[in-house]
Formats: C-alpha cells, sequence, structure tokens
C-alpha cells in the first residue's frame, strides 16, 4: 500500500512539473490563431470549436479513465451510433424513455466490455474490436441500415440552444469533465483506478480488485459514451447507423496529446480536456486560414507523433 | 473383423485429437461443412470458390504482413490507409502517362518508406505501435486524398488491369501473388535467421537485447515489410476496382488484425504463423461468402465477424492456460 501510495505521489509530482507544458502550448497556440486569423478569437467561431470537439469531448473523458487502467475501448464510436439509432427509434413514443433506454443500452454494452474482459483475459484491443462490430451491427439492424428520421424538433434544438454565451453541449462536456476529475482524484475508486493501471500486482497485493475496477471503468465509459451520442444525435437531427464511425480515435488522440499513456497508470482528466481543444483549435484555423480539409489529417497525425516523441524524451 | 472395427476408431479419435488442439482449423471445417449444406452445395463450387479468394487476396497479403507487426507485440494500423495512398499513386502515375512499371515501384517504394516511417517512430521516437500506425494512417490518408483532392482515378491501362482481373493457368493472379506473399512469409518466419528473430525479441525484448539481437532493426524491418504488403494489396486491389481510390480499404485494417488474431497470433508477440494467419483471412472470407449466398441481411456481418473474433481467441486462450 505505502509503495502505490509513493508511487502515485511521484507520479502526480512529475505530471504536475509536466503540466505546465499543456497549458502553455494551448496559450501559444491560441495566442498564435488569434494573431494570424482575427474571425479566430470571435464568439461564432469559438462556439462552433466547441460544439466540433463537443462529441469527441465527452467520449475522450472516459477514454482517458480506461486507458490509465492500462487498456483501450475501441467500441465506443458504435455505442455513439447505437444510441443515435435508439433514440431516434423510441423518440416518437415517448422522449424521456428514449433517452434513458439508449443511455442504458450503452452502459450495458460498457459492463459487458468489463465483465468479457475480465473474465477472459482477451487483450482489451482484440476484445473491444470484437465488440466494435457487433455493437454496429445491433444499430445497423434496428435502423435496417437506414438513416432513422423521427427525432423530435425539442431534441435536435439541443446543440443550438445557449446557457448564457455557451452552447449547452460545451456545458455538458464540462460538467462530465468536472464530475470524472473529482472522482479520479477524491474517490477511493478513481485512486484504485491509478493503482490498477500502474501496476495489477501490487493493486491485488493491496486489496484492489483489479476486476471490479475494470468492470467500473468500462461501464463508465459506455455512459459516456451515451451522453455522447445523445449529443451526437442532436446534432447531426437523425439516427445514423453507420454514424460514430473513428470517433474512438478522435477520442484516444485527444487523450494520447493531454499525455495520457498508452501503457497505463499515467493521465489526468483535465489534461484530456487541453489535449481535446489543441486538436479543435489546430483543426479550425487550418479551416479558417483557407487552407485544403485534406491536410487536416496530416497535421493531425503529425502532431500526435511530435506530442508523444516530446513526452517520453522529457520523462527521460 | 477386430482390425476393420478398430481402425476407423482409432482414425476418428485421432481427427478429433487433431482438431482439438487446433481450434480454428475445426471452426474453419465446422463452417465449411455448414457453408456447403446450407448453400445445397453452391459455396463448394470452384467459380464461388475462386471470386471468395479473389475477393479476399487484398486482405489476405495485408494480414501476412500485418503477422509480422503482431508477432513483435505491436500492431500495424496504417494498413488500409496505404492502399489507399499506394491506389492513388499507382491510379494517378498510370492515368499521367508513365506506363506501369514506375507506377508499381513508386507505389511498392511508397508502401515501404510509410512502413519505415511507422517503424522509426516506434523505435527510435518510442512511440506505442498502436499510436504511432494511427498517426501515420491518418497521414497515408491524408496525403492520398491530397493528390487529386479526393476524386476518385478512373481510366487504368489495360496492361495494369490484368494484375487484378487476369488469370494465370485459370487462377486469378491476385491469388497467385497472395500465396506468393504467404510463402515468403512462411520462409521468413520459419527459415531464416530473421525469423527467429521475430519470436525471440517479440517473445522477450529485454532477454533478445541482452543476447545481441538488435531488436530495433527487427521491428523496422517489420513494418517496413507490412508497408510493403499493404502496398501489394494497394495494387491489386487499385487493379481489380480499375480505380484509384482515396476512400477505399476503410474497414481493410480491421479485417487484416482480424485474420490474423483469429489465426492464434498472440497479441502479447511472440506466438503464432503465418499458416494461422491465412486460416484466419479464410475464415472471414467464408463468412461473408455464406452470408453472400444465404442473402443474410449484410447489416450482421460485422457482428458475426465481431463474435468470431471474441470465439477463436477464446478458445486459443483456454487452449494456452491447457499447456
Amino acid at each position: 500500500m505505502f509503495q502505490v501510495q509513493r508511487d502515485l505521489e511521484r507520479k502526480t509530482a512529475a505530471s504536475r512539473l509536466g503540466n505546465l507544458f499543456l497549458p502553455l502550448a494551448l496559450a501559444v497556440i491560441i495566442a498564435v490563431c488569434a494573431f494570424i486569423s482575427p474571425p479566430f478569437l470571435t464568439q461564432e467561431n469559438l462556439k462552433n470549436v466547441i460544439i466540433g470537439s463537443a462529441t469527441f469531448g465527452i467520449l475522450a473523458c472516459g477514454m482517458t479513465m480506461v486507458l490509465v487502467t492500462g487498456e483501450v475501448d475501441l467500441s465506443v464510436g458504435s455505442q455513439v451510433a447505437l444510441t443515435s439509432v435508439i433514440v431516434a427509434t423510441l423518440a416518437p413514443k415517448s422522449l424521456a424513455l428514449a433517452v434513458v433506454a439508449a443511455v442504458v443500452a450503452t452502459t450495458l454494452v460498457g459492463l459487458a466490455n468489463g465483465i468479457l474482459l475480465t473474465k477472459t483475459a482477451m487483450p482489451s484491443f482484440v476484445l473491444t474490436l470484437g465488440t466494435m462490430g457487433i455493437v454496429r451491427s445491433m444499430a445497423l439492424v434496428i435502423a435496417d441500415g437506414q438513416p432513422v428520421y423521427g427525432v423530435p424538433q425539442s431534441f435536435t434544438a439541443l446543440t443550438s440552444t445557449m446557457v448564457g454565451k455557451i452552447p449547452l453541449v460545451g456545458v455538458a462536456m464540462v460538467v462530465m469533465y468536472a464530475l470524472t476529475w473529482f472522482l479520479l482524484r477524491y474517490t477511493s475508486l478513481g485512486r484504485s483506478i491509478y493503482a490498477v493501471g500502474s501496476s495489477s500486482e501490487s493493486a491485488r497485493l493491496s486489496g484492489i480488485s483489479a476486476r471490479q475496477v475494470k468492470i467500473a471503468v468500462y461501464a463508465m465509459s459506455g455512459f459516456l459514451a451515451g451522453i455522447a451520442g445523445l449529443f451526437y444525435t442532436s446534432y447531426v437531427t437523425l439516427g445514423l447507423p453507420d454514424g460514430g464511425v473513428d470517433y474512438e480515435t478522435q477520442a484516444i488522440t485527444a487523450a494520447i496529446i493531454g499525455g495520457t499513456s498508452f501503457f497505463g497508470g499515467e493521465g489526468e482528466v483535465h489534461n484530456t480536456f487541453l489535449g481535446l481543444f489543441i486538436v479543435g483549435i489546430v483543426k479550425n484555423i487550418l479551416n479558417l486560414m483557407g487552407v485544403s480539409p485534406f491536410v487536416q489529417p496530416v497535421a493531425i497525425g503529425i502532431l500526435i507523433i511530435t506530442a508523444v516523441v516530446l513526452r517520453t524524451r522529457k520523462s527521460e | 473383423m477386430e482390425v476393420s472395427t478398430d481402425t476407423p476408431k482409432s482414425i476418428w479419435s485421432q481427427i478429433l485429437a487433431i482438431l482439438g488442439k487446433n481450434p480454428r482449423l475445426s471452426v474453419f471445417l465446422i463452417l465449411a461443412v455448414i457453408s456447403t449444406a446450407l448453400s445445397k452445395g453452391i459455396f463448394l463450387s470452384p467459380a464461388n470458390l475462386h471470386n471468395m479468394l479473389r475477393q479476399y487476396a487484398g486482405i489476405g497479403i495485408m494480414a501476412v504482413g500485418q503477422t509480422f507487426a503482431i508477432l513483435l507485440a505491436g500492431v500495424d494500423l496504417s494498413q488500409g490507409s496505404v492502399v489507399a495512398l499506394v491506389s492513388m499513386i499507382l491510379a494517378y502515375l498510370n492515368t499521367s502517362g508513365c506506363g506501369i512499371v514506375w507506377p508499381l515501384v513508386v507505389g511498392l517504394c511508397a508502401g515501404a518508406a510509410c512502413g519505415l516511417t511507422s517503424g522509426l517512430i516506434v523505435t527510435r521516437g518510442k512511440v506505442p505501435p498502436f499510436i504511432a500506425t494511427l498517426a501515420m494512417a491518418s497521414i497515408a490518408r491524408g496525403i492520398a486524398t491530397l493528390i487529386t483532392q479526393a476524386r476518385p482515378v478512373y481510366g487504368l491501362s489495360k496492361e495494369l488491369l490484368v494484375l487484378g482481373r487476369g488469370t494465370v493457368g485459370g487462377i486469378g493472379i491476385q491469388i497467385l501473388v497472395w500465396v506468393n506473399v504467404a510463402l515468403l512469409g512462411v520462409f521468413l518466419l520459419t527459415r531464416t535467421v530473421y525469423g527467429r528473430e521475430v519470436y525471440i525479441v517479440g517473445g522477450n525484448e529485454r532477454s533478445a537485447n541482452l543476447s545481441g539481437i538488435n531488436a530495433h532493426r527487427v521491428k523496422l524491418l517489420a513494418y517496413v515489410l507490412s508497408g510493403m504488403c499493404a502496398a501489394l494489396a494497394g495494387i491489386v486491389i487499385t487493379s481489380k476496382l480499375d480505380m484509384g481510390g482515396p476512400y477505399i480499404s476503410l474497414t481493410d485494417n480491421v479485417q487484416s488484425v482480424a485474420s490474423v488474431v483469429i489465426g492464434g497470433t498472440s497479441f502479447a508477440g511472440g506466438r503464432g504463423s503465418i499458416s494461422g494467419t491465412i486460416v484466419g483471412t479464410l475464415i472471414i472470407a467464408m463468412m461473408n461468402n455464406l452470408m453472400n449466398l444465404m442473402l443474410i441481411n449484410p447489416y450482421i456481418q460485422q457482428g458475426i465477424i465481431g463474435a468470431i473474433i471474441l470465439l477463436t481467441v477464446t478458445m486459443n486462450q483456454r487452449k494456452a492456460g491447457m499447456r
């Protein structure tokens, strides 16, 4: 227990030192963007950046927890599609029922991921690759492969609703991040998540059930995928069975640029938040500058590699 | 009398013993029998089998290269994007009047260069393979779309189409390419020093380094091989489609990884084989083929492949656990 605690203290101390890097990078990027493109700092544009990043952002929140335990969840993109199909199918009957059913469904998918992972000891990459396909098929079968119309106006208005000067989806994202941040930092589950990710063996010796922790984390990842899916549905105004493709990659990108380790034990959700906005702003400024949209993936790829290489260099 | 009742019994128990030891072979055979029965024999018709193999040759070729990456406890998520990049390079150069030799050479080199870059990022940059090849996928796809601003390129020359549509002795050329790539892979892994190094580094990188193996070099070459396999796949796929497409092979990478994993190669590295991978590709091909023949709702195909991944990997792990 002391060993785990000392490890944790050392890690948090080290990451606190490194923590200055991300806010500074983001500040520099914002300053440069504001300088080279006057429309960048307008309220309308920042609103677009927030709405454009929010769905990935909520997924990245859950992905950070999964990555910290040393696993990965590739099924969240399919879960977003499942949510959107369920909402659109059930909404004509009862919107409240539709929303609850969708989030319950993805939470159950997450729970199933966690249970299968701990029961079979399959690598999470392979397991969630499998459930990614299964969940996608579920969405396609429910919707019969077609977009589902039937999302009511009141629900599609969710995206454009403003709370003060911030879009509702941005507020929801911040709330999710705040809750996760609190959970990771101030609860025993949060500490267990780090302990399991740093070393399953020492976590086990200090009485933490890695099995329960992983099941809980996958269930939370599923729950957040459901919430992200609700906003996705509101944004696209349809049930899209082939939507959300590759969203897991975007979520992983935000977490990794935010300094989350792919090997577990390290990563903080507020840094994922910064990573998310670094990616969102880079994409946005390329758009504003009139750069071909096909340059974006190249830029993001280079950004990922640079971020990870810099981080490994620094920690050495 | 005794002999005649005894012999079939022992043959059956021998067969059962072999199947028990090879879960993926049993899955393969069971699927083949079910396919034949359900399709009333159409499955086994030469035309159907030939079509099926032609359709999956590209993924089969990718999976051979993927096996090297996964044996080294890595993964190559950039293969699908490399296929698209090579497809665009090939089609663009071919339609701009560069003949067919140069486009093929440049395409293969581009694949090798992508693999080399991934390998360097993994070994020198110490970036996890998942992240490094994910970034490479993004970059390669971006470059593929940049060549023509995402417009597909049509009108390939006839000589180039032979690769994906022609036959030699009645067998599609891309199947022959797949067979040759697979044989080369088997040869590399089982008959060369490099092959042994792949298993040693994949099993335990530290002890490999201590015994004087340059693990970085072994990994670098594996990613180059994976990139070149993707390039070859890109060539036969482009030729079969008669088009250079920036958005082709979006889901092929998953199928390539699935082939290797269903084929019993361990994600932890060090255990697995090309022959397993080939059976893995054939299982996926048969499943999809059967569902097409049976006119089963295409929407559940991804789910079925997902379920097969979960099933075979669990079976492999049970088997490994029993040892």
